[in-house]
């Protein structure tokens, strides 16, 4: 049973579309990418799979059926705008955001101090919002989202605002609730963070799925046959074999001749006398396949 | 409908346990009643009042004379003059006498008196204040002479007329004392008081749901309840503080008008009518379900507080425009504008009590102003529950008041 099923959702907000024929598939126990630039439709369809906006067309199924008020209850949500009351202690507003996630008086009573120690804000529990840090309001905000033990996590931006420090207890976090079975949906920006944690992503734009897959079979689909080398001399301007070089920082990328392989090539470079300290095929990285396919999806929409 | 009684909870214990609602909700009774009790301690001490101070002490207590060359005054009454203006045969010994301090001074009445009213005063020195207190009990005791020397007649014509009202109609008609200040006092105060209260604890309810934008929890709310439970629950608690504090405002208000006739004797006569009091509370609840929700309709499609401030004002309209004829609403209660006032549901939840404070006001109009009343709550409640829908309160775009009007009123905007 998938967690969540998104079903060709299109969603309007008067002449706006801010979603159109959008469909993924999120597996249990998966960390799932939501990927895409600003405006193109990621927190929409977020609200949507919440019930937060009624879609125009298209369907959302969750956990096998439909959204109800229990299975609201088995999501944990951290928008990209967040906050928490800023005149209320943090305590007292932790505890009415798990009240009203179906938790009761003794479940938060025994849950609370538990997650305020692993975040380590019990000597905060009394205090204000406003006299909190931002990173000990985020680590509220994501008590706020795992109190009630959810078997989907959402965050959009889990990482904005965050310190090196604070950015590695998110890290930590999303893989042990991964690890603990639950299904959790990233939207980011930050494509190195999505290359560490991801299984699966969907990139949009313009209300559109361009791309979706496994991180390594998407990958594959922009790898091409180019290489980087570490030479210890400076390379000459011209190669048997190579139809381009070009310098980078401490090394080169070079492409191949058409039909010659990675494999032939090393040869060819090492028949050539070229010596070398390191040699790897050019795997293009989450950031150049994001631009790219970014890019090519606004020479289709225009 | 299965998260109104949480945030009815969280939002009332909230509010409830500021510091700066506990103060207002204590201080406002507390200070009047703290000046009454300072007043009653000032009157328990058996000293001079005013009047007996000035008398004493600035009043010279010699007597006046008066030299009667017209031969107007036959009688000097000791009811009317109290010793304190004395005949004198000749404004010769009447200078002497002044001279050696037997007398303040003294008046010479000319003998073309009847024909010119003319007369002279003599003193050594003049004050004007205790001038005018002489003058006064010289013209009492001219007049009771020129009436022939009788007292019934004299008291007759210092008090000519004791009128006694009946009304054709006693029902309708405006059978207030026109003598009494209360007559006036209390509609004011009533009138201000319930502008006061409503304008206030509607205008919490627009603060009330900006601030979940500001704080930026909306979203996370909207993810765990829907957008109508927020909104009934809000105004669930903030409805219940308000009346709480209009309770107890109001209740000490009446009280201390009631304790406060000892020691502030304008009090004597004022006092808050009952049916003011029993009526107090549906209007009040009325007023702020009608105003607390346009705020809180407001504060749905505002993007922040400030931008929902800025359109209170036409909403407050109405109730700007009830304390800006507060006049004609006292002075003519029964006329056409002022019944029209007391059924519009926009203007009655403060006029009526303005009205009940005036006099009787009768049954059917009390009873179709709140039902009128209590039809545009739920019209009103209906029209913004369609303005607390996600794409409203996510939305960061400020609603021109003409469009939320339509919507509130007329339209189905749900997104």
């Amino acid at each position: 049973m998938s967690a969540i099923i998104v079903d060709k959702i299109a969603k309007s907000f008067g002449a706006t579309q801010a979603v159109r024929d959008v469909s993924f598939e999120v597996r249990p126990g998966e960390i799932f990418g939501l990927l895409g630039p600003n405006g193109s439709g990621k927190t929409t369809s977020i609200r949507v799979i919440l019930d937060i906006y009624q879609p125009d067309s298209g369907s959302v199924t969750i956990l096998g059926g439909p959204m109800t008020n229990e299975k609201l209850n088995q999501i944990g949500y951290i928008p990209e705008e967040r906050g928490l009351y800023q005149d209320v202690p943090l305590d007292r507003c932790l505890t009415y955001l798990a009240t009203l996630k179906g938790l009761t008086e003794e479940q938060i009573t025994e849950r609370l101090p538990k997650y305020l120690a692993k975040f380590d804000l019990t000597d905060h529990a009394k205090k204000k919002a406003k006299e909190l840090s931002k990173g000990m309001q985020q680590k509220g905000q994501l008590i706020a989202a795992l109190i009630h033990d959810p078997e989907i996590v959402i965050i959009d931006e889990p990482f904005s605002a965050l310190d090196p420090v604070n950015t590695q207890l998110v890290k930590d976090l999303l893989i042990e609730q991964r690890n603990a079975g639950k299904t959790i949906v990233m939207c980011t920006h930050q494509m190195n963070q999505v290359e560490q944690l991801c299984d699966r992503l969907v990139l949009i734009d313009h209300g559109r799925v361009l791309l979706q897959g496994e991180l390594s079979e998407v990958r594959d689909q922009f790898r091409t046959n180019e290489v980087i080398i570490d030479s210890l001399d400076p390379l000459p301007e011209e190669l048997n074999g190579v139809s381009r070089i070009e310098q980078l920082n401490g090394g080169y990328r070079l492409t191949p001749q058409a039909g010659l392989s990675a494999h032939q090539l090393l040869n060819e470079l090492l028949a050539q006398g070229i010596k070398l300290n390191s040699f790897e095929v050019a795997v293009p990285t989450l950031d150049e396949i994001f631009i790219q396919v970014v890019k090519e999806g606004n020479g289709k929409h225009e | 409908m299965r998260d109104i009684l949480k945030v009815f909870k969280f939002e009332f214990l909230t509010v409830l346990r500021r510091r700066s609602f506990i103060l207002s909700l204590i201080l406002v009774p507390l200070i009047p009643s703290l000046l009454l009790g300072v007043l009653n301690l000032i009157n328990q001490d058996e000293s001079l009042s005013f009047q007996e101070i000035f008398v004493q002490e600035v009043a010279n207590p010699l007597p006046i004379g008066v030299v009667d060359m017209g031969n107007v005054i036959k009688e000097y009454p000791d009811w009317l003059t109290q010793g304190r203006l004395v005949p004198e045969v000749s404004e010769e010994e009447a200078r002497e006498k002044t001279a050696a301090g037997q007398l303040q001074g003294f008046y010479v009445i000319e003998p073309d008196y009847l024909e010119t009213g003319s007369m002279r005063f003599i003193k050594p020195q003049i004050s004007m204040i205790t001038e005018l207190l002489q003058q006064d009990l010289l013209k009492d005791l001219i007049n009771y002479n020129l009436l022939g020397a009788d007292q019934e007649r004299f008291m007759r014509f210092m008090n000519p007329t004791t009128f006694t009202y009946e009304y054709l109609n006693p029902e309708t008609a405006d059978t207030r004392d026109q003598s009494n200040a209360a007559t006036y006092w209390v509609p004011y105060a009533v009138t201000m008081f319930f502008y006061m209260i409503i304008l206030i604890s509607s205008g919490v309810m627009l603060n009330a749901v900006t601030k979940d934008k500001e704080n930026k929890t909306i979203e996370i709310l909207l993810s765990s309840a829907k957008p109508l439970d927020l909104f009934i629950g809000k105004i669930l608690a903030f409805g219940s503080l308000s009346l709480l504090q209009m309770v107890i405002w109001f209740g000490t208000l009446v009280l201390l008008m009631d304790v406060g006739k000892t020691s502030l004797p304008f009090l004597q006569n004022i006092s808050i009518p009952i049916n003011v009091i029993v009526a107090s509370v549906p209007f009040f609840i009325g007023g702020f379900l009608l105003y607390g929700s346009l705020m809180a309709g407001m504060g749905a499609v505002a993007p922040n507080l400030r931008e929902g401030n800025q359109s209170t004002f036409v909403l407050n309209l109405p109730l700007i425009f009830t304390v800006m004829s507060i006049n004609q609403l006292i002075e003519t209660p029964f006329s056409t504008f002022t019944t029209f006032m007391t059924l519009f549901p926009f203007t009655s939840p403060v006029v009526m009590l303005t009205r009940l404070s005036v006099g009787p006001v009768p049954a059917w109009q009390l009873i179709t102003s709140l039902a009128l009343l209590f039809g545009t709550v739920i019209i009103v409640i209906r029209g913004v529950a369609n303005l607390f829908s996600s794409q409203y309160l996510l939305s960061g775009q400020k609603m021109n008041i003409g469009v939320f009007l339509r919507t509130v009123f007329i339209g189905h905007r749900r997104a």
